[in-house]
């Protein structure tokens, strides 16, 4: 099968040939062409939940780890060290917060255990050892507390912020 | 960040090992913090991961705070985190003792509490990781009335009905040593199940402490 490409649609309409191995990566598409019985050198595979610039991010990142071997199916076995991300992965994932966000939504579903995993992963980082108010200002997140929870959290947040 | 669906939250809130960082997440905003405190089972699901750390782990994993805010961070975790109905009566946390010093022994805490507790039905329940060649004696007693003393041994299985055992060496368990108004003895579960075949060698009468 190896060299066999499929193509891949984005929502935008733009058509990218895939090497199957390598689009095999997304148990998603996988699932289409093995149960659904796709023709991979005619049919088109639609992806109406990823868009262009977001789609080519995903094969990039697919076609550097097309070698990996497969993450652990079981959720209780995922590495949960954070620093651990590779330098091509960090380097890849210098990107705004937007195209972060965007690969991470596009990585759930297209079900990409690995890149869902470094994507996370490095959100988690963003957040951790971060006050609340630097996390907010960290993602442009509002505080909609109204003025007596803000008091009461307060009050509750003294003890966690001592220095 | 406000487009990720909860799904996704709880997956990059895998990676949050820290309880400060996970506390100071409650405080972000109103969906974050109904997100991670109205979900039980979420919250049981993070403390269960968090508490499978080893020791060694566990101390290591601190580096950031001097003991004194990590006893602070420690026992304020019942109190900030849990909502009130779910909180009990009191919440400690049990001196951790050192298995890398040559000269320990054993380590002993005793915990004082109101007599008017023991009239009623009342239970004690704590999390517990029990190495395979130590035990764990508990003692409640009063000064008037016999008390009783349990062993939990890491070494050994114990019987928990229907031919299952529990093996509880090198794990976290959850042991809950409860007495209801009704029965003159004390019953006990770890994770849940209660051991039914605990002989006088587990669970005795002690003398009264005079």
């Amino acid at each position: 099968m190896a060299g066999h490409k499929i193509k891949l649609q984005s929502s935008d309409g733009d058509t990218f040939d895939v090497e199957v191995e390598i689009a095999k990566q997304s148990a998603t598409i996988k699932t289409m062409l093995e149960d659904l019985g796709m023709d991979e050198e005619e049919d088109v595979i639609p992806l109406p939940n990823v868009n262009s610039a977001i789609l080519k991010k995903v094969i990039q990142w697919a076609t550097h780890h097309k070698d990996d071997p497969p993450p652990p199916e079981d959720d209780e076995n995922r590495e949960k060290n954070t620093n651990d991300i590779s330098s091509w992965d960090q380097d890849f994932l210098k990107v705004d917060q937007g195209t972060l966000f965007e690969l991470i939504l596009a990585a759930n579903y297209l079900d990409i255990k690995g890149l869902l995993d470094v994507t996370c992963k490095t959100v988690a980082n963003m957040i951790k050892g971060k006050t609340p108010e630097e996390i907010r200002r960290t993602f442009n997140i509002k505080n909609d507390f109204t003025p007596q929870e803000e008091e009461q959290i307060k009050k509750e947040n003294e003890w966690c912020e001592e220095k | 960040m406000d487009r990720l669906p909860y799904e996704l939250l709880h997956y990059i809130l895998w990676y949050v090992d820290q309880p400060l960082d996970l506390f100071r997440m409650t405080y972000v905003c109103s969906r974050w913090r109904s997100f991670i405190m109205n979900d039980e089972y979420l919250l049981n699901q993070w403390f269960s991961r968090s508490l499978e750390r080893s020791q060694e782990s566990f101390q290591s994993s601190w580096p950031y705070f001097n003991t004194a805010i990590k006893l602070n961070l420690l026992s304020n975790i019942h109190q900030s985190l849990f909502p009130t109905n779910i909180r009990s009566n009191e919440w400690c946390v049990l001196p951790w003792p050192d298995l890398r010093c040559s000269s320990y022994d054993k380590d002993s805490s005793s915990y004082y509490y109101p007599i008017s507790l023991f009239r009623m039905s009342h239970s004690f329940a704590f999390w517990l990781f029990l190495p395979c060649q130590c035990y764990l004696n508990i003692h409640i007693t009063n000064w008037s009335v016999d008390g009783v003393s349990i062993w939990l041994c890491g070494d050994r299985k114990y019987h928990c009905g229907k031919g299952k055992h529990i093996s509880i060496a090198d794990q976290w368990i959850h042991v809950v040593v409860n007495k209801t108004g009704s029965r003159s003895n004390y019953q006990v579960y770890i994770d849940g199940q209660y051991l039914s075949k605990l002989s006088r060698y587990d669970i005795s009468l002690i003398e009264t402490r005079l």
